[in-house]
C-alpha cells in the first residue's frame, strides 16, 4: 500500500480515554440536496458540542469561563472547518464503489482542536487534490487565496477553487495536513485531511 | 420596489430606497450555481444605484460557507473590476463577529474604496 502524506499531519492518536467526537456517514438514498443539509446541521452539532465541553470542563475547574464573544468566535470557527470539511468529503467522492461516504473526528486538547476528515475518491480526483495541494505548500497562502478572490469572478463554476481550504488557513490560522493511501483492490484513494485550530483557551 | 430571496434558512432583502441589501439567518447552499440567483440580486441592484452608494448589510447574517464568501467575491470583482461601476459600496458587519470582520476586510483587499462599518 503506498502512503503519500502532505503538510502537517500525524496519525490519529489511540483512544485512551481523553475527549472526542466521532460522526461516521453511510452512503444512502438520501439524494445530495438533503445530505447537504445535514452538513449543517452536523457542523452545528460538532461546534455546539465543542462549546457546552469547553464551558462545563471550565465550570469544573476553577469556576471562570471565559467570555462569551471568545467562545462564540471560537464554536464559529469550529462550524465554519467541520461544515468545510463535511462538502468537500460529499462534492468529491467515488459514491458508487464506497465503503464509507466520510468520517469526521474532532479531538480536544488544551489550546487546540484536531479534526480529522476520511473519505475516498477517484484516482482523477486524487491527482488534481494532489497538485492543488502541491501548489498550495510552494507558495504563500494569502497570496494565492487573493489570487482565488480575484479569479473568483472569472471563472465559471470551477469546482475546486480551494476558497475553503485556503480561508481555514488564511481567515482561521489553521494548519492543513493530508494523507492518500491506495485502498487494495479497488481502484480508489482514501484521503485525510488534518486541520488543527489553536483555540488559546 | 422591494426584492427578496429566502429560503427556510435565510432571507436577502434589497430596498432600493434605503439602497441596502440587508442578508439574514445561515447561507449554506451548495457551490456557485444556487447562490447565482443572489449574486444576480447584488449585481441588479448595485447598478440600479449607481453613481450613489449601496449599502450590505450582513450584521444578521449567522454564518456563511466558502461558496457564499466566493459569490460575494465575484460580486464585489463585479464592481469593481468588470463592470467598473461608480459607486460607494459599504460593507456593514459586527466588530465582535470576528468572521464577519475578516470577510469585510477581505473584501476591501479586492476593492480598496470599499467602506467597512463595525458596529460594536
Amino acid at each position: 500500500m503506498s502512503t503519500v502524506i502532505y503538510g502537517n499531519f500525524t496519525e490519529k492518536p489511540e483512544i485512551k480515554g481523553e475527549e472526542y467526537l466521532s460522526i461516521q456517514f453511510s452512503p444512502s438514498s438520501q439524494p445530495l440536496k438533503k445530505r447537504w443539509e445535514n452538513n449543517g446541521l452536523s457542523a452545528d452539532f460538532i461546534s455546539e458540542y465543542f462549546k457546552i465541553f469547553y464551558t462545563s470542563q471550565q465550570e469544573e475547574s476553577n469556576g471562570i469561563i471565559d467570555s462569551d464573544v471568545l467562545l462564540e468566535n471560537i464554536r464559529d470557527s469550529v462550524k465554519y472547518i467541520a461544515n468545510e470539511l463535511l462538502e468537500n468529503a460529499m462534492k468529491f467522492q467515488a459514491p458508487m464503489l464506497n465503503p464509507t461516504v466520510a468520517r469526521i473526528f474532532l479531538s480536544l486538547y488544551q489550546e487546540q482542536l484536531v479534526f480529522y476528515i476520511t473519505h475516498s475518491i477517484t484516482m482523477e480526483q486524487s491527482a488534481l487534490f494532489q497538485g492543488f495541494i502541491e501548489n498550495l505548500l510552494a507558495h504563500d497562502p494569502q497570496t494565492l487565496y487573493l489570487e482565488a478572490m480575484r479569479n473568483s469572478a472569472r471563472e465559471e463554476n470551477v469546482h475546486r477553487s480551494g476558497m475553503g481550504l485556503l480561508s481555514m488557513i488564511c481567515d482561521y490560522e489553521a494548519q492543513l495536513g493530508w494523507k492518500f493511501e491506495n485502498i487494495p483492490d479497488l481502484p480508489l484513494i482514501e484521503v485525510t485531511t488534518m486541520v488543527t485550530l489553536e483555540t488559546g483557551i | 420596489m422591494m426584492l427578496e430571496l429566502h429560503d427556510n434558512k435565510y432571507k436577502i432583502i434589497y430596498n432600493p430606497e434605503t439602497a441596502c441589501i440587508i442578508c439574514e439567518g445561515s447561507l449554506l447552499l451548495n457551490g456557485a450555481l444556487a447562490y447565482e440567483p443572489i449574486l444576480q440580486l447584488l449585481k441588479q441592484a448595485a447598478e440600479t444605484q449607481e453613481p450613489n452608494q449601496l449599502t450590505v448589510d450582513i450584521c444578521a447574517l449567522k454564518f456563511m460557507n466558502s461558496s457564499g464568501i466566493n459569490m460575494l467575491t465575484k460580486f464585489v470583482m463585479y464592481v469593481s473590476d468588470i463592470k467598473q461601476l461608480k459607486l460607494t459600496l459599504i460593507f456593514k458587519a459586527q466588530q465582535p463577529i470576528a468572521w464577519q470582520e475578516k470577510l469585510c476586510i477581505n473584501l476591501q483587499r479586492l476593492l480598496p474604496t470599499l467602506q467597512v462599518q463595525l458596529l460594536s
